[in-house]
């Protein structure tokens, strides 16, 4: 395990406060690593302009 | 002897217009399906036969007078238990609410049907919140496939599923927050459709995500999804995501054909998702029947899935979180383990991670409007193939395969299931069609010309097992 990523993971946890049962630790550890993987899209750059606040078409805009 | 399967909601209409069917009959007929098949399918949660009884009877004594009040009058239907129905218990199948957690009000799309005139039959089985999975042990069975018991019958609206694909009822509500409307109806061989974010309202019903989560009907033929849309589509001033759009028409263009029409077909989009011989097989004959019938398909390309998943989870997991944090932490063992983990994912999103995600989900918005300008429509599979075994069922917080009906939550557009063919295994296989953002009556439109011209919508689950 990389120590880092369990570190962040027991962090996380703490922060939100919640506790993962002992037996399903490894689990969630793992689900843990597939998040990590997944959001690294959201790292990549998006122009300025890109703004949330219409996601995805409130207010009825066709 | 098991009571037949009820007619459809257009059979149902014409025969109580015309007087050869009584509200009554159909609810005693509806209410014997249940008696005799509910033993092994476990649709329901609570059944208000009682009630139903004297809804029924109250139609028909208005439809004799002459007030029918409209196509739906009289007939039986059912919802998803996380929609309220005033005086009785919304439990979103969960331990957490359970069945002291009596509505005060209806939904406002059960004040709808209910104002149509329809006979509330009961709450259906769900996952655990719209969001846990059918193996869980909960205070309610989940409900089952009956085209094959040991098979996923679909989530979350699964007895929603249920309870129409085996004749129960003609109309079923569901909710859409990832394909929860869609999958149920792709699994059991129905017709299932999210409606463009907005369209329907969501107050009065369980919220899972608030930017994701759909509302819409379940029905077994594309005319009957939209006789329910028909009465549905209003704009709700009290739902904050209701959009301010004038009611639609889908009845008036439904039977008008596709010949003239493109439709896109996400060729790419599937293949990327490993999908069996046979759910391929069954997209490329939907393009040939289309074309067939007089349609252009075209190959459009979507953006890669796994920008929509990085949008579309991180929304759901960080939303879904804040709606249940309280009870994450306070009463973690009135979950199942299943919805307790997907929901305890959300502890892992940043404030940077949830604004990035809703950044990306207007471009993909955008990049999904721009595909759809070439075409009035996109073709795609919902999901593999047919349903997997109970066995087989990714039940694990993170799931490996994604089905591929969530790219549309995250962007809003409307999508329809529809039956697309069989396995070799005699399940299920499905099509997806997307349409324009609320264009729903196209979507309705080319699904009904392709139902017409194909028999899948026409066979029935086995009942052997009953």
């Amino acid at each position: 395990m990389n120590d880092t990523e369990g570190a962040d993971f027991q962090a996380l946890l703490r922060i939100a406060g919640i506790t993962i049962p002992a037996a399903r630790y490894d689990i969630m550890l793992d689900a843990y690593r597939h998040w990590l993987e997944l959001v690294k899209v959201l790292d990549e750059p998006m122009p300025m302009a890109e703004e949330p606040a219409a996601a995805p078409r409130f207010g009825g805009e066709a | 002897m098991i009571p037949a399967p009820v007619p459809s909601l257009a059979e149902a209409s014409a025969g109580i217009a015309s007087g050869a069917l009584s509200p009554v009959a159909l609810t005693e007929q509806a209410l014997g399906r249940i008696a005799a098949l509910e033993p092994r399918l476990n649709a329901f949660i609570t059944l208000t036969a009682d009630r139903a009884r004297a809804a029924a009877a109250k139609a028909e004594a208005e439809i004799k007078a002459g007030n029918r009040r409209g196509p739906l009058h009289g007939i039986p239907y059912a919802l998803k238990d996380i929609y309220d129905a005033a005086g009785l218990p919304t439990t979103a199948h969960s331990r957490v609410l359970g069945a002291e957690n009596i509505a005060s009000e209806d939904a406002a799309t059960t004040a709808l049907l209910e104002q149509a005139g329809m006979v509330l039959l009961g709450k259906l089985a769900t996952h655990e919140f719209a969001r846990g999975g059918p193996t869980d042990p909960l205070a309610w069975p989940a409900a089952k496939n009956p085209w094959a018991l040991d098979h996923f019958a679909g989530g979350s609206s699964s007895g929603s599923g249920t309870a129409v694909s085996s004749g129960m009822v003609a109309m079923a509500m569901g909710s859409d927050t990832g394909g929860s409307i869609r999958l149920p109806a792709a699994f059991q061989g129905i017709v299932g459709l999210k409606p463009t974010y907005g369209r329907l309202s969501r107050r009065g019903v369980v919220p899972l995500s608030f930017g994701m989560d759909h509302t819409g009907p379940l029905t077994r033929t594309v005319e009957d999804c939209a006789m329910a849309m028909q009465a549905l589509a209003l704009h709700d001033p009290q739902d904050p995501g209701s959009a301010d759009v004038p009611p639609g028409d889908y009845l008036s263009g439904l039977k008008a054909g596709v010949k003239g029409l493109t439709i896109g077909w996400a060729r790419s989009f599937d293949e990327a998702a490993n999908l069996s011989a046979e759910q391929s097989a069954a997209v490329a004959e939907a393009v040939r029947v289309l074309r067939s019938l007089g349609a252009t398909v075209v190959e459009v390309t979507l953006p890669p899935m796994r920008r929509f998943e990085a949008a579309t989870w991180t929304i759901i997991h960080a939303e879904s979180f804040a709606i249940h944090q309280q009870h994450l932490r306070k009463t973690p063992d009135l979950y199942g383990r299943v919805t307790w983990e997907r929901i305890a994912l959300g502890a892992f999103v940043t404030g940077p991670h949830y604004v990035q995600a809703q950044r990306l989900r207007t471009a993909l918005t955008r990049e999904v409007d721009a595909a759809l300008a070439t075409c009035d429509a996109i073709l795609s599979a919902p999901a593999s193939g047919t349903p997997p075994k109970l066995s087989e069922v990714d039940e694990g917080p993170w799931r490996k395969q994604q089905p591929l009906t969530a790219p549309f939550n995250c962007t809003g557009h409307p999508a329809i299931c529809i039956p697309g063919g069989f396995g070799a295994n005699g399940l299920p296989l499905s099509l997806q069609m997307v349409g324009r953002a609320f264009d729903e009556a196209m979507v309705l439109r080319i699904s009904h010309a392709h139902e017409q011209a194909t028999e899948w919508h026409t066979r029935r689950p086995p009942e052997a097992w009953a």
